[in-house]
């Protein structure tokens, strides 16, 4: 896959490419394709050269979003745009529109996809845009879907993330975390309605893979969407838990988890509930840029089938689970039936 | 693949105040064209299928893949008039190759029927058509912007009367819109932003010049004009109180006033305002915005049935003639 031949020859450009998930991205496609160039986009100069020079073949690009060239030179042509912080402006968008080059929205809840679909609407034929406002980049979800395949029927998918309070990430996660609190009532799907839960609907306690219980709140993730949809679910939820920092022992850093549940029947006939872990022994910026790199491997055809068309498109319509499970157990995650 | 299908458009919820009005502008729009009128309530079903005439009742039951329906029928098209959160009649949709158009999901709410849409694309068309009035706003806007050049700012302000709000499902869409979800998203500043509280609040006069108090409303008329037009600032405002056909005595009226400022095609900047007031109120002009989406889907206005993808009204139906119309049926439009 990393040898591919027919590696574009103009460079992807990731937009915060510099931040907390940026640079686990490109640091991550970098070891996919040796080869391939990309730009490091941000508002600080030197954090995206220091960076473009750790990784090589890479150059450090001011952007600005204020712009409809994005404040890049008339003569750039870049292959994709990886838009990892809210682009309140969507001129990011426009312009990849404009250049029929692949797009990828990262930091969506499902309520703020508005804008962006409106803009694929009115320009259908113009460029693949890739909605990837899931948790840890659309990778959970992939996995969870992966696993959803052994099943004949599936009553219901519910994720549970648990993230440690010190893992903030960047200011992007910050800006996404201040923008949920415009919707208050997460979107889930129960009793086989989706529904604005309110109160205590919301919650959820679930039990960790060392048997750890967590009180969860839904979050209106895209995952939410994209389970229900590849699914007959009638129970679809994600809820995040915090574990304090201050509970972790002396010593170790950051990790994080997601428990996968699913009810139904598999396809071996066992009934019942299921219990899949995702865990990562890093922060959540680690996995997130993982799933962003794969991502935009994908839209780039460097991996999975050629450049896909124009269109709009969820991670479970573009990326083959399996792959995505093997690329991240590479990288380091552990993904498992408990 | 969705052009092959005869047999009745589907009206689901097409015996309630907006359903039934949709009928009956289907009806005067295209005299022979087979309905379906569809709903829990076979009676009422019945009774405004024998209306409007060449028209069937059937009994919808949304708990069921096939909504309870015959599997020998086939239908032409399936139009939402209840927000449906099993998405069933989607999906039945897209199984059966036929257009779908729904008109209760707010900008904020768009994802799942967006999910399902992604996930196969290829099988029918999909028109997100919640529009404030079934596209009665956003259509016109977007006509009246084309005597600009360029539009920096546009902003559309709703009267309802309180006494206007229409049936059950209106009024669980509003409670949606401003109970669940009390922010709502506008651009300003050439940005996307979600405003809420006070910052929410815009006055405009209405069309007697009376000074009406609205708040920013999660319809997708704002994402639809965001996209369509290049303008820094779009919003759209919602008042619900008394209006000015009920203070003058007579029966109530709805109103929307559209606020373009830009630059004119002679080069001089400009604001341009229109009134579009609704005589009847809100739920016949909704019915017939629905109608004018279902006859543009099905290929029997403004050009061949669209191939499956998502729309919005504005990309599938000429604003002019949606003007027209609009017109036509009862909107007084005037140029102030």
């Amino acid at each position: 896959m990393s040898s591919s031949t027919e590696k574009p020859a103009s460079p992807v450009l990731f937009v915060g490419g510099a931040g907390a998930v940026g640079s686990r991205a490109v640091r991550a496609l970098r070891q996919l394709h040796p080869r391939l160039p990309i730009w490091i986009g941000g508002r600080d100069l030197a954090k995206a050269a220091a960076l473009a020079d750790e990784i090589g073949s890479a150059g450090a690009v001011a952007i600005d979003l204020t712009r409809p060239d994005l404040g890049l030179p008339a003569e750039a042509a870049p292959s994709g745009v990886v838009m990892l912080l809210k682009d309140d402006s969507l001129l990011s968008l426009k312009y990849a529109q404009a250049k029929k080059i692949p797009y990828i929205a990262f930091s969506n809840w499902l309520f703020d996809i508005g804008p962006e679909v409106a803009h694929f609407v009115h320009a259908p034929r113009s460029a693949p845009v890739l909605l990837l406002g899931h948790i840890l980049g659309g990778t959970v979800t992939l996995a969870a879907l992966h696993f959803a395949g052994q099943f004949r029927t599936v009553d219901a998918i519910e994720l549970g993330a648990v993230l440690d309070s010190d893992d903030s990430g960047g200011p992007a996660a910050q800006g996404d975390m201040d923008r949920i609190a415009n919707v208050p009532n997460p979107p889930l799907v129960r009793g086989g309605k989706w529904h604005w839960a309110v109160g205590d609907d919301a919650v959820r306690r679930f039990k960790d893979a060392g048997g750890a219980e967590h009180l969860g709140r839904a979050i209106p993730v895209l995952d939410v969407a994209s389970l229900a949809a590849a699914t007959l679910a009638t129970s679809v939820r994600v809820d995040l838990a915090v574990r304090d920092a201050k509970s972790r022992p002396a010593g170790s850093g950051l990790s994080h988890e997601v428990i996968i549940e699913i009810a139904g029947e598999k396809r071996d006939g066992a009934t019942g509930r299921f219990r899949y872990e995702y865990a990562d022994g890093r922060g959540h910026s680690v996995t997130s840029g993982f799933g962003a790199a794969l991502a935009a491997e994908r839209l780039l055809g460097l991996a999975g089938g050629p450049p896909p068309a124009p269109g709009l498109y969820c991670p479970e319509s573009l990326l083959d689970p399996v792959y995505v499970i093997e690329r991240m157990r590479q990288f380091g995650t552990r993904i498992r039936p408990l | 693949m969705s052009t092959s299908r005869k047999g009745p458009v589907l009206l689901i919820g097409g015996s309630g105040v907006v359903g039934s009005q949709a009928a009956k502008a289907l009806r005067r729009l295209h005299p022979d064209l087979p309905i379906a009128i569809g709903g829990r309530d076979l009676g009422k079903a019945e009774a405004v299928a024998a209306e409007i005439g060449r028209a069937a009742a059937v009994a919808i039951d949304l708990e069921r893949a096939d909504l309870g329906l015959p599997a020998k029928e086939s239908y032409s098209a399936v139009s939402m008039f209840v927000k449906d959160e099993t998405l069933r009649p989607l999906r039945y949709a897209q199984a059966h190759g036929i257009p779908y158009v729904d008109i209760s999901t707010g900008a904020f709410d768009i994802g799942p029927e967006v999910a399902l849409y992604i996930r196969a694309p290829d099988r029918a068309p999909i028109l997100l058509g919640s529009g404030w009035l079934a596209g009665a706003a956003t259509l016109p806007a977007i006509h009246f912007a084309r005597e600009f050049r360029t539009v920096d700012s546009i902003a559309i302000g709703a009267i309802l009367d309180e006494e206007d709000m229409g049936g059950p499902a209106a009024y669980a869409d509003y409670e949606r819109y401003t109970t669940l979800v009390p922010n709502a998203l506008v651009r300003a500043g050439g940005k996307w932003l979600w405003i809420g509280g006070a910052d929410a609040v815009r006055r405009f006069k209405d069309s007697e010049g009376t000074d009406v108090e609205g708040r920013a409303y999660g319809a997708l008329d704002a994402i639809s004009l965001g996209a369509a037009l290049d303008a820094h600032s779009v919003r759209f405002d919602f008042a619900m109180g008394k209006s000015a056909g009920r203070r003058r005595g007579e029966p109530l009226s709805t109103e929307t006033i559209i606020e373009i400022e830009g630059v004119q095609k002679d080069g001089r900047r400009a604001r341009a305002r229109h009134e579009l007031i609704h005589p009847a109120g809100q739920a016949p002009v909704t019915g017939l915005g629905t109608a004018l989406a279902i006859e543009r889907l099905l290929g029997l206005a403004g050009g061949a049935a669209p191939a499956p993808g998502l729309y919005l009204p504005e990309v599938l139906i000429e604003p002019g003639y949606a003007v027209e119309r609009f017109a036509e049926f009862g909107t007084r439009i005037r140029k102030v």
